[in-house]
């Protein structure tokens, strides 16, 4: 059982003696400190997370402590000590949060401890019951709170069992390149530094205000919308860090990679039909699952909303023409399968609408961002060098960087029945002629028409007359785009 | 009043005192123990009329705080401001002599009553 935010804010306002408002929000920051509850006689059934904001804003209102004593504490890196005593006691009180007044279980806190690296992935990997809250006491910075049911399972099985002694590497350490420039791989969680994000920053912060720009001009109302916080997250913390209560558009931008999500809490939801429908953005009474006449209403709104990621974005790969794709609206956040190993921006929102602030997050794919991150990534490379070396430097560094190459097939539309069915010998007649040529693409430009030919026991391709290779600027290449300061 | 409060966590005992200013009551001394060996050194130098204790403290209970002092004759009323709620919990303290059983967190309005049973409210 999670508890409701109004329960959050009752057991925090009395142990506080202050108004506590804790609303539904996004996990927009890593959790930094997490608390286990159980039952000593069926294990574990809850866990507490909060960012290191709040744990010094709760460690310092417990006992009456000056905002100063927070912020120095932030400023410093340094939430510890009293503060952290007494963030424990807090949690230590809060148990009575997850106990069910029917059947008198009795719940006591298991342990306080630092999130260590993974644990908290570890935790929301599992699926679990899960809400998030911005947690606000008056005179304090706000900080987040993630409450999680666990659902009796023990420490071994949600991969939280403390680690005694350092884990062995289970790659080895990659020897030291002597090469000025590799390939950079952006959808690694290491791949965007800080300096990076900040540049991101500045383009997302412009997405941002032009959909509500977008929005206001279709309300006819004032709608300001401004970035809180950008992440690199994986598909775990993406998930946590939306929740439940959601409402998510995922959408694809033609002329980029995967699928992009756009996921909002059902409070703005709400606040958005009302207004559609002519009202002042405040819904009679508590937000709830929208029906599917809801959802008919919303989605031309939200489609023209999302019209404008294609347009800002658009500037940062000119060679490629980009559009908004198919969308749809899910009433919860679900990520195919074969999405466990990608990474995404989230961009974490917050909007303004009607004079209430909501919260969205907004999460591109990092295979649909790494364009943009490698053309702003060498964008100063390429002025650095060219600063240095001259002129042709960075063209003359860029041509021994590799990039994939692949040939185009053709292809055809067959079935699910058919494709199911399919079995030894039978033949599939694809779209294409024998002879026609094929495409030789890197990345997304064309390089060269094709035609496959046998070398010895290699299947390889023959550039043809009508190739268009040799008339391929090389710094066009993704190739250019890969490269990164070693 | 001389009233020694027993808890492990130095914010909670704070908050204690705080509220037991607040709820009115007269003439307070406080005394603060952080542990239970603390709490029974403090109740031979102090003498305090009024104990709250917490339950879950490291070393030793608040319940064997309790029946640590009832076998020394404590003359005074001990109670107990824990997170425990469970029925059984109450059970076992009223057993061993527990006058109140508050469970946290709990308002000024909420120690002034149970106080008002067992202890001389001020004005």
């Amino acid at each position: 059982m999670i508890p409701s935010p109004t329960d959050v804010s009752a057991l925090l306002g009395t142990l506080f003696g202050s108004e506590v408002d804790a609303t539904d929000a996004l996990m927009s920051a890593s959790p930094w400190a997490l608390a286990l509850f159980e039952t000593p006689e069926l294990g574990l059934v809850a866990a507490a997370a909060a960012d290191v904001v709040l744990v010094a804003t709760m460690g310092a209102a417990i006992a009456g402590y000056p905002v100063d004593t927070v912020e120095t504490a932030l400023e410093k890196g340094k939430v510890g000590g009293e503060l952290w005593d007494n963030f424990a006691e807090v949690l230590n009180v809060m148990n009575g949060l997850f106990m069910d007044d029917g059947d008198h279980t009795r719940v006591v806190l298991h342990s306080v401890q630092r999130v260590e690296p993974g644990q908290w992935e570890t935790l929301v990997g599992h699926d679990l019951p899960m809400s998030a809250l911005r947690v606000a006491v008056p005179g304090y910075p706000a900080g987040q709170l993630a409450l999680v049911d666990l659902g009796d399972r023990s420490l071994a099985e949600l991969g939280l069992e403390r680690r005694k002694t350092a884990p062995a590497p289970s790659e080895p350490t990659p020897a030291v390149s002597d090469t000025r420039w590799r390939p950079h791989d952006f959808r690694q969680p290491t791949g965007v530094s800080r300096g990076l994000l900040r540049s991101l920053h500045v383009h997302l912060g412009e997405v941002a205000r032009t959909m509500a720009s977008t929005l206001a001009g279709r309300l006819q109302a004032k709608v300001h919308q401004k970035v809180l916080q950008i992440r690199h997250v994986g598909r775990d913390e993406l998930v946590a860090g939306v929740g439940n209560d959601v409402l998510v558009t995922s959408f694809r931008v033609d002329g980029m990679e995967g699928r992009f999500l756009l996921a909002w809490k059902l409070d703005l939801a709400m606040c958005l039909l009302d207004m559609l429908l002519g009202g002042t953005g405040v819904p009679c009474g508590p937000a709830r699952r929208p029906t599917a006449l809801d959802l008919s209403l919303l989605e031309p709104a939200v489609r023209q909303v999302l019209g404008v990621v294609p347009s800002v974005l658009q500037p940062f790969v000119p060679e490629r023409d980009l559009t908004l794709g198919d969308s749809r609206i899910d009433l919860e956040l679900t990520l195919p399968a074969d999405a466990a190993t990608d990474t995404w921006l989230a961009t974490y929102l917050s909007a303004d609408l009607a004079g209430t602030e909501h919260q969205a997050v907004l999460a591109i794919p990092m295979l649909a961002l790494q364009p943009i991150l490698e053309r702003i990534v060498n964008g100063d490379k390429q002025r650095q060098l060219e600063l240095e070396e001259g002129p042709q430097a960075f063209g003359h560094a860029v041509l021994g960087v590799p990039g994939d190459v692949h040939v185009h097939f053709p292809t055809v539309h067959v079935p699910a029945e058919r494709i199911a069915g399919l079995a030894t010998g039978d033949v599939l007649v694809l779209e294409g002629m024998l002879g026609a040529p094929l495409h030789l693409r890197c990345g997304q430009v064309h390089v060269a028409n094709v035609e496959p030919v046998v070398h010895g026991t290699r299947l390889c391709v023959r550039v043809r007359d009508d190739a268009d290779f040799g008339r391929v600027d090389p710094s066009a290449l993704p190739t250019r785009q890969l490269v990164h300061s070693a | 009043m001389r009233v020694l409060i027993v808890d492990d966590s130095k914010a909670m005992r704070m908050i204690v005192a705080r509220e037991l200013r607040q709820a009115g009551f007269a003439d307070l001394v406080i005394t603060e123990a952080a542990s239970g060996p603390e709490a029974i050194d403090a109740v031979g130098e102090f003498s305090p009329e009024l104990i709250l204790s917490d339950w879950n403290m490291p070393g030793m209970s608040g319940l064997e705080l309790l029946q640590a002092l009832s076998a020394k004759g404590f003359p005074g009323v001990f109670g107990f401001i824990t997170t425990e709620a469970s029925a059984e919990m109450r059970s076992a303290a009223e057993g061993a002599g527990s006058r109140f059983f508050i469970t946290k967190p709990f308002t000024t309005d909420v120690l002034r009553d149970v106080l008002a049973g067992v202890v001389a409210v001020g004005s």
